[in-house]
């Protein structure tokens, strides 16, 4: 879709041109002089070329998934660079801000037509409204997304894009001069923004020199790269600790006031963002920021289980010190003072806070380590004799030598053992705890689905038929993940989540892999140990003791008798279910 | 959790809203899961929660002040399952002990099942014994006098009631809401929650209806 507006005045002469491109979705109104001067010959072009351009110019993600490994390098190149040149900038601000309105507008020469239409736009928002202290940083965030187009460009080509600049600016001056006048009256009507996406002569590109057109752009922003949960912090994610480090400290290393700057500014912008991903971004941007106490935790816990700190410790220990991390952590944020800036501002609502807090620590903390924390488990599992346990039973029970009592609801067929194992490969997917509670609770779904449409029954199932079609499930999947994923869940979601619905078929599902796996041959009765230790779930999984001390076992024993049971069984289960 | 959100919009201006995971046991087809159905079935839709399935149920009643949501764990009754029902009624701070007074035998469970609950649950733990299929009266096993005399002598709640006539059904779960402590320190989260607005002009009506009977 392509909508031209033109208005002309008495004399015919046409004031503003308004063109709408379905193709980047960006509204852009155009100086009429720098139509008169230049045409709008290279608008048709520039349209033409733009469905090529528009998965690459909407979403910002398109860019930044591709050849992600080769762009970050040039990324950190270029930020570097361009971080240096915006401090040379913010020195002289006073004077540049002065000359680069008088210096910029419509030109002759036409090199980049669309970089100079930009141009032309942020001559019209004068940069006074924005206060002098938000200048530096307005320009930086431009300067960021620029450098998003820039990373194509490598340092030639940005080195002759800021002489090409420099030429326009000298022969466009006087021209500019004259037509000042008429210009100002069509201030309040000029919003120009398009996207600056290809390196090519005729695409649009921005200056890294202009000083502001944020007042009049800040509605067609594409998301900044604080505001963007696919940007640079998710690229970041995958590239090592020390690569981390030193780009973080470009991008923060301006000072307090130009951060503070950028939240004031991000905070104006987020009119098309919601709160709760505002304040998710935000922590995740925190998490990033070694210089403060929650992100060097972060980065310090990430590099040392990529070091193998993970090591020497028992599954439950090694995943109750994580889960008290991500609580420590919780507790830290609810604390700060930001966090609660942000809410007041975006007014979220208090009881969610510590739920998108929870989900932003999953991001920051679980996912980096899920994988090590997943090898860390199977090499335990593997070699307590818990997994090979549990697969030989299931193999047993699979090949009828061990007879579960055929449950009485229906079975699923084989295209809902596709679904459900396609939903239990999701789950093992996932490293948010949440997540995978939610895979987990479609997967049962799909049990009640199948149970009921090969039933006659009119009343709905309840646990007596649900358990054991579960457990025949279940036989027929992966239960090395399935197993290690139900432990995953039970200890690091936070306790709250372990309540409800979620928490109702995991302690199902638990049970489920239990049964399986404490299945006896002979008696076909769960062992005494088994029974016990199942006995010990809960109390075992609310332990956030890093080191349960004899002391704190006595206590325990005073206040509720049965206790007495769980020191003297957890050991001795401990040592039998290895023996097995 | 819908109905939480929704239930405090439509609830009471001063309720306090508690919460409390009650667990179900009993032999395999006495009717545990019908009980409950019947007792969400019989209440208002917006106190209750949407569940994937009868395994676990959400329903919350109205009692003067205070809305008691109970979660509601179903176990399975099957003896070779018997060994995972600890994971279930840890924490819980009800339990509802269903049995089928035209078997004799599921009594006799029921028995081991109340004993094992006052050895190994919660100390606090609010235990109601349901003798249920009272609709097959005629071929009745079990006594009313000698079911009423165990419950009393162990201190439990009795009623006998009937999933399919509703006989007793939500009666019982009252019976049960009564027991369950309201102080705020047993439920600090969500007492404090609670908002107090939206009054909604409509005290009256969901008060007697889900109270009522």
């Amino acid at each position: 879709m392509k909508l031209d507006l033109s208005t002309k005045n008495k004399n015919g002469q046409s004031v503003c041109s308004i063109r709408v491109t379905s193709e980047n979705g960006a509204l852009c109104i155009i100086n009429p002089l720098f139509l008169h001067e230049h045409g709008d010959k290279w608008l048709t072009q520039q349209s033409q070329t733009q469905v090529e351009m528009k998965r690459r110019s909407v979403p910002w993600s398109y860019d930044l998934n591709t050849d992600i490994s080769r762009q970050t390098e040039d990324f950190v190149n270029n930020c570097h660079e361009i971080i240096e040149e915006q401090q040379e900038n913010t020195g002289r601000m006073g004077q540049s801000k002065e000359s680069d309105r008088n210096t910029q507008g419509p030109t002759e020469e036409t090199p980049e037509p669309n970089k100079e239409t930009l141009e032309v736009g942020s001559t019209k928002d004068p940069p006074e409204e924005q206060g002098s202290k938000e200048v530096p940083n307005i320009s930086k965030m431009r300067k960021q997304r620029i450098s998003r187009g820039h990373m194509r460009l490598g340092s030639k080509r940005l080195q002759e894009h800021k002489q090409l600049e420099e030429e326009s600016k000298n022969e466009t001056k006087t021209l500019r001069q004259n037509q000042d006048e008429k210009r100002t009256s069509l201030f309040q009507h000029r919003v120009s923004w398009i996207e600056s996406v290809q390196p090519s002569e005729n695409n649009l590109e921005k200056s890294s020199s202009e000083t502001s057109l944020i007042s009049s752009d800040s509605f067609l922003l594409p998301p900044l790269p604080e505001l963007d949960s696919v940007s640079i912090s998710s690229m970041e994610e995958d590239v090592d600790c020390h690569a981390l480090n030193s780009k973080r400290k470009h991008s923060h290393g301006l000072g307090d006031i130009v951060r503070h700057s950028i939240l004031a500014v991000s905070t104006v912008l987020t009119g098309l963002m919601s709160p709760e991903k505002y304040l998710a971004n935000r922590i995740q941007q925190l998490a990033e920021d070694p210089t403060t106490y929650f992100g060097s935790t972060v980065q310090t816990f990430i590099c040392n289980t990529h070091k193998g700190g993970l090591h020497n410790q028992s599954s439950t220990e090694m995943l109750q010190n994580i889960r008290q991390l991500l609580t420590n952590l919780r507790n830290h944020l609810l604390e700060k003072n930001e966090i609660w800036e942000i809410m007041e501002h975006q007014e979220i609502e208090e009881s969610k806070t510590a739920s998108i807090i929870e989900t932003s620590l999953y991001k920051c903390i679980l996912k980096p380590v899920r994988n090590a924390i997943h090898t860390q488990l199977l090499d335990i599992h593997t070699k307590d004799g818990s997994l090979p346990k549990l697969l030989m039973n299931q193999e047993k029970l699979l090949t009828g030598d061990l007879i579960e009592q055929k449950p009485r609801a229906g079975l699923p067929g084989p295209s809902t053992m596709e679904k459900i194992k396609e939903k239990l490969l999701l789950m093992h997917m996932s490293y948010s705890p949440k997540k995978m509670t939610t895979h987990l609770l479609k997967v049962c779904k799909l049990l009640y689905e199948s149970m009921e449409s090969s039933s006659d029954k009119k009343e709905a199932f309840g646990a007596d038929d649900f358990l054991p079609v579960l457990i025949h499930v279940l036989m027929g999947c992966d239960l090395t993940s399935v197993q290690l994923d139900v432990e995953y869940m039970m200890e690091l979601a936070d306790p709250s989540q372990l309540q409800g619905e979620g928490g109702y078929y995991l302690t199902t599902m638990f049970g489920a892999l239990y049964h399986i796996s404490s299945f006896n041959t002979i008696s076909r009765q769960l062992s005494l140990e088994a029974q016990n230790s199942i006995r010990q779930w809960q109390r075992r999984r609310t332990i956030h003791h890093r080191h349960p001390m004899q002391k704190e076992i006595q206590r325990a024993n005073k206040e509720v008798p049965e206790t007495r049971t769980l020191t003297v069984f957890r050991s001795e289960s401990a040592e039998d279910f290895s023996n097995v | 959790m819908a109905s939480r959100g929704s239930s405090r919009a439509n609830g009471l201006a001063q309720t306090k809203i508690c919460q409390f995971k009650l667990v179900l046991l009993g032999d395999m087809a006495v009717g545990k899961s019908s009980l409950v159905l019947r007792f969400v079935k019989g209440q208002f839709d917006e106190y209750q929660e949407t569940t994937i399935g009868a395994a676990f149920l959400a329903q919350s009643v109205c009692l003067d002040d205070t809305t008691v949501k109970f979660e509601i764990w179903d176990t399975a009754g099957q003896e070779r399952y018997h060994s995972l029902a600890p994971m279930y009624y840890r924490g819980a701070q009800a339990a509802i002990v269903v049995f089928d007074i035209t078997k004799p035998e599921t009594f006799e469970r029921a028995k081991a099942w109340v004993k094992e609950l006052q050895r190994q649950a919660s100390p606090n733990i609010v235990i109601a014994l349901a003798g249920n299929k009272f609709d097959l009266s005629e071929k009745r096993m079990v006594e009313f006098e000698e079911a009423q005399a165990y419950a009393e002598d162990t201190g439990l709640l009795f009623m006998e009631t009937s999933a399919k006539t509703a006989l007793n059904v939500n009666e019982l779960f009252l019976a049960i809401a009564k027991k369950m402590p309201k102080s705020d320190a047993q439920n600090p989260t969500h007492a404090a929650r609670h908002r107090g607005v939206n009054v909604q002009g409509s005290d009256q009506q969901p008060q007697s209806r889900c109270c009522g009977n």
